[in-house]
């Protein structure tokens, strides 16, 4: 098979960092577009809340103004819980009207100034997170975009083969100059090194 | 048969990398998509043996993720050899080596 080779001369090398950040450019224009396309889908409603749990009751929690956390929804990814009692747990156990708390994740957050600041609750709700499908996502952004960690390292090598073949363009050019001893135009500087 | 062989240079197997990137996202959809499915599955069916056959399968699958990081690594390597390679080339190619060829 007959091999046509390019012998440019001088090049140093220049086209390998040429390629090179080309193509780290085109790879980290796919990674962001991978991760924009990766964030919309994991933020579909759908598979943020993919998982629906059971009824869950904490007992003995601490109503506050402040906002209690809800543990059990905590404990998953993106947790959106749904209150369904609040109950006084102490004394005659009345339930506490919806209008003198608020949710938010899985926080549950008295009114200002709430009557029932400090009074232990059982809290009855249920909850959505993100289930499989959210984590997967999740996992393959995470991953992929891993790769721009690398580029520094490319290009301090790309850099380092154009830094070499330059070097020895510098030391042909000496040694085919005659100024040093032991110096020959033939040989070695009769080579083209800048078509690597 | 006539061989055509690509001669480019200086891409130094990023070309490896950029194919990495883009099977790795897909991979990624697909094992979404499974497990999605799997979990509609699940709820599809009262049946206990059916219900933890397909837990474990989905659970399996996506544990694909967490290989990620280390696949990425181990491309980010290979490109990284590669341009050594280069670099190798470029010194013997100099003569400045005793014995070069």
């Amino acid at each position: 098979m007959e091999t046509n080779l390019k012998r440019d001369k001088g090049v140093a090398g220049l086209m390998i960092l040429l390629s090179l950040v080309v193509m780290l450019f085109v790879i980290g224009l796919l990674v962001m577009i991978f991760a924009l396309m990766g964030g919309e889908m994991k933020d579909v409603d759908s598979i943020k809340g993919s998982e629906l749990s059971g009824t869950v009751t904490q007992d003995a929690l601490t109503f506050s103004d402040g906002g209690t956390s809800l543990t059990e929804c905590a404990s998953h990814n993106l947790g959106v819980v749904t209150v369904s009692a609040v109950i006084n747990e102490t004394g005659a156990q009345e339930t506490v009207p919806t209008a003198q708390y608020t949710t938010a994740n899985c926080i549950l957050t008295g009114i200002a100034g709430s009557v029932w600041n400090a009074t232990a609750v059982n809290v009855t709700y249920t909850y959505v997170y993100a289930g499989t499908a959210y984590n997967v996502m999740n996992g393959t952004i995470a991953g992929i975009v891993n790769v721009t960690d690398w580029y520094d390292i490319f290009i301090v090598i790309g850099a380092m083969v154009v830094l070499i073949l330059l070097t020895v363009i510098i030391i042909v050019a000496i040694r085919g100059s005659g100024m040093m001893d032991g110096g020959v135009a033939t040989g070695n500087a009769s080579r083209n090194y800048g078509s690597a | 048969m006539r061989t055509s062989l690509k001669q480019d240079k200086g891409v130094a197997g990023l070309t490896i990398l950029l194919s990495l990137v883009v099977m790795l996202f897909v991979i990624g959809l697909l094992v979404m998509i499974f497990a999605l499915m799997g979990g509609e599955l699940q709820d599809a069916t009262t049946d206990p043996t059916a219900i933890q056959v397909i837990n474990d399968t989905t659970s399996s699958i996506s544990s694909v993720t967490d290989w990620y990081d280390i696949f990425i690594v181990i491309g980010a390597m290979v490109v990284l050899i590669l341009l050594t390679v280069i670099i190798i080339v470029a010194i013997r190619g100099s003569g400045m080596m005793a014995g070069s060829a």
